[in-house]
């Protein structure tokens, strides 16, 4: 290659990226955690480290009216022959139709309550340092489809949500039948600090089964599910969440009712409650509480009562950096894999979140 | 005696005037966004990224003092009630929530001046005397 082609390649590089620099909004963050573990169970000490989470998130206005978002994390998968999975978790387009309300489309997290909404993957967000047990089981946290989004609406600051899309059981590609998922959810906000919201999501799944839309953490504490017919998936969600310079409190409420041929109607449903104070806007200690209860006859998340109780203390460094300490108690009984054991485990983490 | 009175007080009115003046005060200021006259409520609601569109169709950009700035502290107590770090932890959680396009932290007020000036639809905040500020980007604010 000519020096005089070398030279135009690199000016015509060049002037892409600084036209494109120019023109294109786009912000950058980066999100992730390190984690501590003291764990006894089962008469056993545990004392570990592990490494969390780490979320790249972009944000780009492409015109005045569009923009788009996207959030991929890499994370511990001991499935994967490289022990690192790289997960797309959202990524959507935004079309604002005027000022209040706006049409997404792509990958979303499903506004089911405020954790959901709020919160997705930046652990340096986290009130604590786990997401509330519900998440594992029977929230749909992603939804890929459509919504229609309206928000900050009238002196209480109205919201609503709408989203039609694939079922808890598929694919980002795929789903199998006609039927999609449907979530209405709305919230206001009457003072500032204060939201509070309700939620509906319905779900009809021709084959029950986890897909890419079901908990975080390996979709169902039974694994893949064994029942494979027709399931009903109805969840309703209730939040209340009050930030304040001084205190916090969430509470997080599900009710998800799950219905089969075979076994009928199981209810099931799950309460998360955190409150913490601060102090001179460093020092946040706080208690949780969180609750979970899966009927003996669902065939979706499968039978569960698991009880957490805990107390600890976060560090802000800056809002871009803060460490928790967090120590918890945590009672299970009556799982599917074994109706009559209980257990009971202790546990100490610690956990270090950051974002840039 | 009384003549004396008087020439003090034209002084001590002179002076007054003159530090009026030379006072920082808080101004808006924007770039096409269809306003010359906003109230308090409704520049909080912007700044608080709860507008997405102005009125004339032109896409909400928020220009907000940087915490380096000196006048952050006022700008987050007055319109977030919060300190500047609670401000940018604010609108992080806002734009990582899919709620909001991204504001602008600046540092100076030349910086926002300048910014706002090349940005339709941009809007700002600054913490200065009137006559540093170019008539056609000043935004009436009624309290």
């Amino acid at each position: 290659m000519k020096i005089s082609n070398i030279l135009l390649f690199t000016l015509f590089n060049f002037c892409w990226i600084n036209v494109f620099g120019q023109f294109k909004n786009i912000q950058l963050n980066a999100f992730g955690h390190l984690e501590y573990t003291l764990e006894h169970e089962h008469q056993k000490i545990n004392s570990f480290f592990s490494l969390g989470e780490h979320d790249i998130f972009v944000q780009a206005k492409i015109t005045k009216r569009i923009s788009f978002l996207g959030e991929c994390t890499v994370k511990y998968d001991h499935a994967s022959s490289s022990k690192f999975t790289v997960g797309l978790e959202r990524a959507l387009l935004k079309f604002n139709l005027n000022s209040k309300n706006s049409v997404i489309v792509g990958k979303i997290h499903t506004p089911v309550n405020y954790w959901n909404d709020v919160y997705h993957h930046g652990r340096v967000f986290f009130p604590v340092i786990d997401r509330p047990l519900s998440f594992n089981y029977f929230v749909p946290i992603h939804t890929t489809g459509i919504q229609l989004q309206g928000q900050n609406i009238g002196k209480f600051k109205f919201g609503y949500d709408i989203v039609a899309g694939n079922s808890v059981n598929s694919t980002d590609v795929f789903e199998e039948g006609f039927t999609p998922a449907i979530a209405v959810a709305f919230h206001f906000k009457p003072i500032v600090g204060m939201r509070i919201g309700a939620s509906y999501y319905y779900d009809y799944m021709e084959e029950n089964g986890h897909g890419a839309h079901s908990g975080h953490q390996n979709n169902s504490h039974s694994g893949h599910a064994m029942y494979k017919d027709e399931l009903y998936y109805h969840t309703t969600c209730f939040s209340l969440a009050l930030f304040q310079e001084k205190f916090e409190i969430l509470n997080e409420f599900s009710l998800n009712v799950t219905v089969t041929d075979t076994l009928g109607t199981a209810i099931n449903y799950s309460n998360f409650i955190y409150l913490g104070y601060i102090i001179k806007e460093k020092h946040v200690p706080f208690i949780v509480f969180d609750f979970i209860d899966i009927a003996s006859n669902d065939l979706h998340s499968y039978p569960l009562e698991r009880l957490k109780l805990g107390f600890g203390y976060k560090h802000i460094f800056s809002y871009l950096i803060n460490l928790k300490v967090q120590f918890e108690y945590y009672s299970s009984f009556n799982t599917f894999n074994n109706p009559v054991h209980h257990m009971n485990k202790l546990e100490l983490q610690v956990q270090l979140a950051y974002g840039f | 005696m009384l003549k004396l009175y008087f020439i003090l007080l034209s002084f001590v009115y002179v002076l007054n005037i003159n530090a009026q003046t030379t006072q920082n005060d808080i101004f808006v200021i924007g770039n096409n966004i269809g306003l010359q006259k906003m109230n308090f409520d409704e520049v909080k609601s912007v700044f608080r990224g709860e507008e997405a569109m102005w009125g004339n169709n032109e896409g909400v950009t928020v220009v907000l003092p940087s915490s380096k700035s000196e006048f952050s502290v006022l700008v987050a107590k007055k319109f977030f009630d919060l300190s500047p770090m609670g401000m940018k932890r604010y609108w992080l959680g806002l734009v990582f929530q899919g709620r909001a396009n991204p504001p602008r932290f600046l540092e100076t007020n030349e910086e926002i001046i300048s910014y706002v000036k090349k940005n339709s639809g941009s809007i700002g905040i600054l913490y200065c005397t009137k006559d540093n500020i170019p008539k056609s980007l000043i935004i009436e604010l009624n309290y």
